[in-house]
């Protein structure tokens, strides 16, 4: 079908409107309220166009475009009704543009100069607008307001969770909050985005550079693992704001507040500034040479082969592979960058962050399963994906251990102990095999008969309805992000793959780190080397590693409290001869443990690639110099290499390292292995006795986001613990009382109490977001709860 | 020649009568005849629409929209949920015709609902009454509707056949934009009174995403006659593109203000003279022949002008609800007109710019001149400023807002004038022609 803008012929699609047919075909009309990922409001006025035959000036946002029509964007009707538009937008809009943080990207300033006239002919007073607080990462300015909307229509249609309304009419009409709350949605730093004018800004950034100032970098987001592509605006080499860069693939136009906001950390006092090294018993800073110095001294006083490395998912490619290749050399296998899990049981673990679909896949899921995940709030991309199937009708079911707010409705929540997380999935599989009896695909798949001991017949009808939801095709299982620290994540796993061999549904095994699958790829395992080849000689996992009690440790960027055995660690590290840190970031506690610390170049500082969990690499470039005195971590790495002698040339820069990385590890064998032989079931003995549960606050779960102070400010109160109502009673807890007093061990805590029928039965909820949540013991490990 | 009237003979029938309201006297009219025979000899759907098209009946909410028309837009036997919506939101500015349908023959409106609902295919009607209704308007639309119900003409099988049909009564919350037919819809689902774009129209995608026809009260409640008398009794009367009776609620400076029920097509004078003739024997100025939101015709005009869709419009302004307000030769029109603007500032939703900041703009303006302190710019501006409102809102109040507003201008420009003291009007003249236009200065 075929109609004429400005006399040029277009084609389009039946109920296409015709403000998507002049996009496609370059032809500008303005516009406020119509965002393409939003549902059309046509209420700026602002695109009315001209049809040829029709008196009316027509909005091109919300008319379908009809056959054989013309329509012209330039004529005199059109622009008149542009202009009419411009000038009443302007009558209540200030004109403060020299103070206003939007001034030099802002559409109603771009519009006004092409659509505007160049004088007011309101001279009446203007409207001024009550701004009220709405949380520390959104600076409002409703004076500026145009009401178009958008951000009122963000909340409702993409981030799920409804927050701005528009509050009063005519000229009254305020965008704010209900009841003046503060918003949550850990999307909505994309408001600021769409908000076409100054009304809404960043709060970080506010009045702390003009827009025409900035450099523009492309990055990949540090955080959760699907690699969110961003543009990091730099001014005077530190970063201003992080603004979405469109991927279509994974993150569309949007990006987490994590990943807008926790550029910010660059600047935390805990940042180290220059190496820092233990001389005669006192940390010293000390010259890059000199730390080197040191750390060749120091090593060659050890049997350096007795070393541990381990290395956070967090870093990139590079680093991890030059980390493992360094250590490899000098002939350590003890690597790895797990350090967050509780248990391993099994050697040969071949199950990684992966994803079986693509990310713009998930939309058309069918039906969608969470295993314990926090999705809102862990993964916020993916349960925008996962929204968008739920838009498209998809049933979304959940098994979890705390009923976690979503911004989709679940068809089947299921909240269970988390010691019957396995239990669970045993009886979801004793169902399937009942079902899929018949099923011919299936004749050689065996089912291990540890599994088949721990049927016990079967009795909940949400399991039964679960199971059959997971029988549609293009079904999806998501295995949470923070599950990691429970003690059968391992078998949880298999179990996972095993019902998605049973019922040919995808898999999805989320982590919170950026780049959790690089670490795989790269060798920084104990049992492959990079590319995923088996390793002649198995070293120990960062579980065995710690208990071994060895010689020496190298911790590259991560913070103590990233381990699970985060006490363990401390111990060993004490009694060990050398500590090596290689860390952004350090706190004044933490420094008394290490012997030598470098100054790590964050990831913003330096280039790098970062690998998501549906296998894309992403390379970035560097968004600012190194602050202080840091380096790129992979100069530090090659560096050491050289220092043990490795056969290097030393000219080698940041691209030979990436083609290195490159050639040695994308020709890894697929990945794709569905294992569940070995497995051995074991039962939890302590059945009766309270246990702590809880996941990490998704502002604290790395040592960048910890570190941000805006995002922390998010949710103020921070140390409570939340804990059913029958679980109280049965423990004789004064409900009356707000405070209580927990205890791991020897560890007590005295923590704000909150009645929270969230929270499954026996179990303490505690979500990790300080350092005194970590002092006081490990999750899923037995707790005692007191009163005051 | 008062005897020359029929009056009050449709949806005022039952006045004359003792408890006009009470369902005796309503059935003792013939009520509910029209509806027991449609439900129990199962008309043909089709056939009611054709009966209401002949008849010529138009929209009596203020746009005159052909009502069989509006209704043959709806597929009546497809499987789709379907709704009637009647727009009892009365909130014109001088119009209380819909009031006293309400109060006084409240049957006659449910039957109309009945048979509306029947012929589109409905099962559920709701009927909006406006906030302010909530009172003795309410309470009597509320007993009829009970009535109603208990005597089987509503609900489940009605008088014991399969037809089910519900009605629905929603009370407002007093914005006047709720009664443009989709905020009207957001309203009753529940959300905030905003006008919807069209297309969509709600014929196709209405309330609840479902086919909707809405219709006026006094629409619905002429049906049950003109199914019962036939169409051609009911075209008998009016014009020829203007069939029928109307109400119109006469206020302002009159003897005798009220509602009174015409046949469309009679002398204003006519009217005129039902209503008492002018108050004090002063002269006629001017006249807003349908409701606040249309064009002020000046009286001598309106003097030779018949009451009807046609003759109203040529006379420059809209038969829109009725709502007939005279003001004598002693009106200050930039009063008039100031109390308008107001009314409208405070009544636009918000939610496109050029109504929710023009109405704003000309208030402020008129109030400025009223004041004192206007100057010729502000006349300019005023005039200006209706045009750029006019025609480009996604729904018909920026129109309201700027019609009087404009029309005033255009008929009683010399009053607005007058406003502007101090300064000669020549002197006015030449000042603007001083600093015409911005120059931008170059360097």
């Amino acid at each position: 079908m075929k109609i004429k803008i400005n006399n040029k012929e277009c084609s389009f699609n039946k109920g296409e409107t015709l403000i998507q047919i002049a996009d496609r075909n370059g032809i500008h009309i303005p516009r406020f309220c119509y965002h393409d990922k939003l549902s059309i409001a046509a209420n700026c006025r602002m695109c009315l166009i001209e049809q040829v035959g029709v008196g009316k000036p027509q909005p091109a946002c919300s008319t379908p475009a009809l056959e054989n029509q013309e329509y012209f964007t330039k004529s005199k009707l059109a622009v008149d009704s542009q202009k009419n538009t411009m000038e009443f937008l302007l009558i209540n809009h200030p004109l403060d543009c020299p103070v206003c943080d939007q001034g030099g990207m802002c559409e109603l300033q771009d519009q006004a100069l092409m659509h505007g006239r160049v004088k007011s002919r309101y001279e009446q007073e203007k409207r001024v607008v009550i701004d009220y607080k709405i949380g520390p990462l959104i600076k409002t300015n409703m004076t500026r307001c145009i009401h178009c909307t958008r951000c009122v229509r963000f909340g409702e249609e993409i981030a799920g969770i409804k927050e701005f309304g528009a509050i009063g009419r005519g000229e009254g009409m305020e965008i704010r909050t209900y009841l003046t709350s503060a918003i949550n949605s850990p999307m909505s730093g994309n408001m600021i985005d769409i908000c076409p004018v100054g009304a809404l800004n960043a709060a970080p950034s506010h009045m702390k550079g003009r827009t025409w100032e900035l450099e523009e970098v492309k990055h990949i987001s540090p955080h959760d693992c699907v690699g969110s592509n961003m543009n990091i605006h730099v001014l005077d080499n530190s970063i201003f704001r992080v603004v979405p860069h469109e991927n279509k693939k994974i993150n569309e136009v949007w990006i987490s507040d994590r990943d807008r906001f926790s550029y910010e950390a660059l600047g935390h006092s805990d940042r180290i500034k220059k190496p820092i090294a233990k001389i005669n018993g006192r940390h010293v800073e000390v010259e890059w040479e000199q730390a080197f110095d040191i750390i060749k001294d120091s090593i060659s006083k050890i049997k350096f082969n007795k070393s541990a490395g381990f290395i956070s998912a967090n870093s990139t490619i590079e680093e991890q592979y030059l980390f493992q290749k360094w250590l490899r050399e000098n002939n350590i296998n003890n690597i790895d960058h797990r350090v967050s899990q509780n248990k391993f049981s099994y050697k040969k673990d071949d199950i990684f962050p992966e994803i079986d679909i693509p990310i713009e896949e998930i939309e058309n899921s069918n039906s969608v399963l969470l295993i314990d995940s926090n999705l809102t709030y862990d993964q916020p991309i993916l349960a925008h994906k996962v929204r968008k199937s739920f838009l498209k009708n998809a049933k979304i079911n959940s098994i979890h251990t705390y009923s976690y707010k979503y911004n989709f409705d679940t068809n089947i929540s299921l909240l269970i102990k988390p010691r019957s997380l396995y239990e669970t999935l045993i009886d979801i599989i004793e169902y399937l095999t009942v079902i899929t009896v018949n099923d011919k695909t299936l004749n050689k798949f065996i089912l291990p008969d540890d599994i088949k001991k721990n049927f016990k017949g079967l009795t909940n009808k949400k399991i039964i309805e679960i199971s059959n939801d997971l029988l549609t095709t293009n079904s999806l299982i998501l295995l949470g992000s923070n599950l990691n620290s429970h003690p059968d994540y391992e078998d949880l796993k298999i179990l996972t793959n095993i019902i998605s061999v049973l019922t040919k549904s995808n898999r999805g095994f989320l982590s919170n780190r950026s780049n959790e699958a690089g670490a795989w790829l790269s060798g920084c395992v104990p049992n492959k080397i990079e590319g995923m080849k088996n390793s002649r000689n198995i070293g120990f996992n960062v579980f065995d590693s710690i208990n071994e009690h060895l010689e020496c440790y190298i911790i590259y960027n991560l913070d103590f409290i990233d381990f699970y055995h985060y006490s363990e660690l401390k111990k060993s590290l004490s009694n060990a001869k050398f500590v090596l840190g290689i860390s952004s970031f350090i706190t004044e506690e933490d420094k008394n443990l290490y012997d030598v610390i470098l100054p790590l170049a964050t990831t913003f500082e330096s280039p790098g690639t970062y690998v998501n969990i549906e296998g894309t690499w992403q390379s970035f470039a560097q968004s600012c110099k190194p602050h202080h005195m840091s380096k790129e971590g992979w100069k530090i790495l090659t560096k050491l290499r050289l220092i043990h002698g490795a056969n290097i040339d030393n000219s080698l820069d940041y691209l030979d390292i990436l083609n290195e990385a490159d050639q040695a590890i994308r020709n890894y064998k697929s990945f794709v292995g569905k294992e569940y032989k070995d497995i051995k079931m074991k039962k939890d003995s302590n059945e009766n006795t309270l246990i702590r549960s809880g996941s990490c606050n998704s502002y604290y779960v790395d040592n960048i986001v910890r570190r941000s102070s805006s995002l922390n400010k998010v949710n103020s109160n921070k140390n409570f613990v939340s804990v059913n109502k029958k679980t109280l009673e049965q423990n004789n807890i004064d409900l009356s009382k707000n405070k209580v007093i927990v205890k791991q061990g020897d560890n007590t805590l005295l923590a704000e109490l909150v009645i929270d029928d969230n929270v499954s039965d026996d179990c303490i909820y505690i979500a990790n977001s300080n350092k005194e949540h970590y002092d006081l013991g490990k999750q899923h490990q037995p707790i005692i709860i007191e009163n005051v | 020649m008062k005897n020359n009237i029929r009056i009050n003979e449709l949806c005022y029938s039952t006045l004359s009568k003792d408890n006009p309201n009470s369902f005796e006297t309503y059935v003792s009219l013939g009520g509910y005849s029209t509806w027991k025979n449609i439900v129990l000899s199962a008309y043909d759907k089709k056939e009611i629409i054709e009966t209401v098209m002949k008849s010529g009946l138009r929209g009596r909410g203020g746009a005159g929209f052909p009502t069989g028309r509006k209704w043959s837009f709806i597929n009546q036997d497809s499987e789709e949920i379907k709704y009637l919506v009647c727009n009892a939101d009365e909130s014109e500015p001088g119009t209380c015709k819909d009031r006293d349908i309400l109060r006084y023959n409240p049957h006659a409106l449910i039957e109309g609902m009945l048979i509306a609902s029947y012929a589109i295919g409905a099962d559920t009607a709701y009927c909006y009454l406006r906030g302010e209704f909530i009172d003795d308007v309410y309470s009597s639309f509320k007993v009829a509707l009970d009535e109603a119900y208990k005597n089987k003409f509503i609900g489940k099988n009605v008088l014991n056949t399969s037809i089910n049909i519900e009605i629905h009564d929603l009370i407002g919350a007093g914005a006047y934009i709720v009664g443009e037919e989709t905020a009207m819809l957001e309203s009753i689902e529940g959300k905030k009174g905003f006008p919807r774009f069209k297309p969509p129209f709600p014929a196709v995608k209405g309330l609840f995403g479902s086919p909707t026809i809405i219709n006026n009260v006094e629409t619905l409640a002429s049906i049950p006659k003109i199914m019962e008398n036939g169409p051609e009794w009911f075209n008998s009367v009016g014009t020829k593109d203007s069939p029928g009776f109307k109400c119109f609620s006469v206020s302002g400076h009159v003897n005798k203000p009220g509602n009174f029920e015409i046949p469309l097509g009679t002398p204003f004078k006519k009217l005129l003279e039902l209503a008492g003739g002018m108050k004090n024997g002063k002269k006629i100025k001017a006249v807003i022949p349908g409701g606040s939101s249309v064009p002020v015709v000046p009286g001598e005009v309106m003097l030779e002008t018949n009451m009807d869709y046609e003759s109203i419009s040529q006379a420059g302004s809209m038969l829109g609800s009725g709502a007939v307000i005279v003001m004598d030769e002693d009106t200050n029109m930039v009063e008039v007109i100031h109390r308008i603007a107001r009314f409208y500032y405070s009544e636009s939703c918000g939610q496109c710019t050029p109504c929710r900041e023009g109405t704003g703009w000309m208030f402020k303006i008129i109030d400025k001149i009223l004041c004192g302190n206007g100057n010729l710019d502000d006349i300019k501006t005023l005039e200006s400023i209706p045009k750029m409102i006019s025609g480009s809102t996604i729904c018909a109040l920026g129109d309201a807002a700027a019609m009087p507003v404009e029309s005033f201008m255009k008929n009683y420009k010399e009053e607005f004038l007058k406003y502007i003291k101090d300064k000669k009007e020549e002197d006015l003249y030449q000042e603007k022609n001083n600093n015409k236009e911005f120059v931008l200065h170059k360097k």
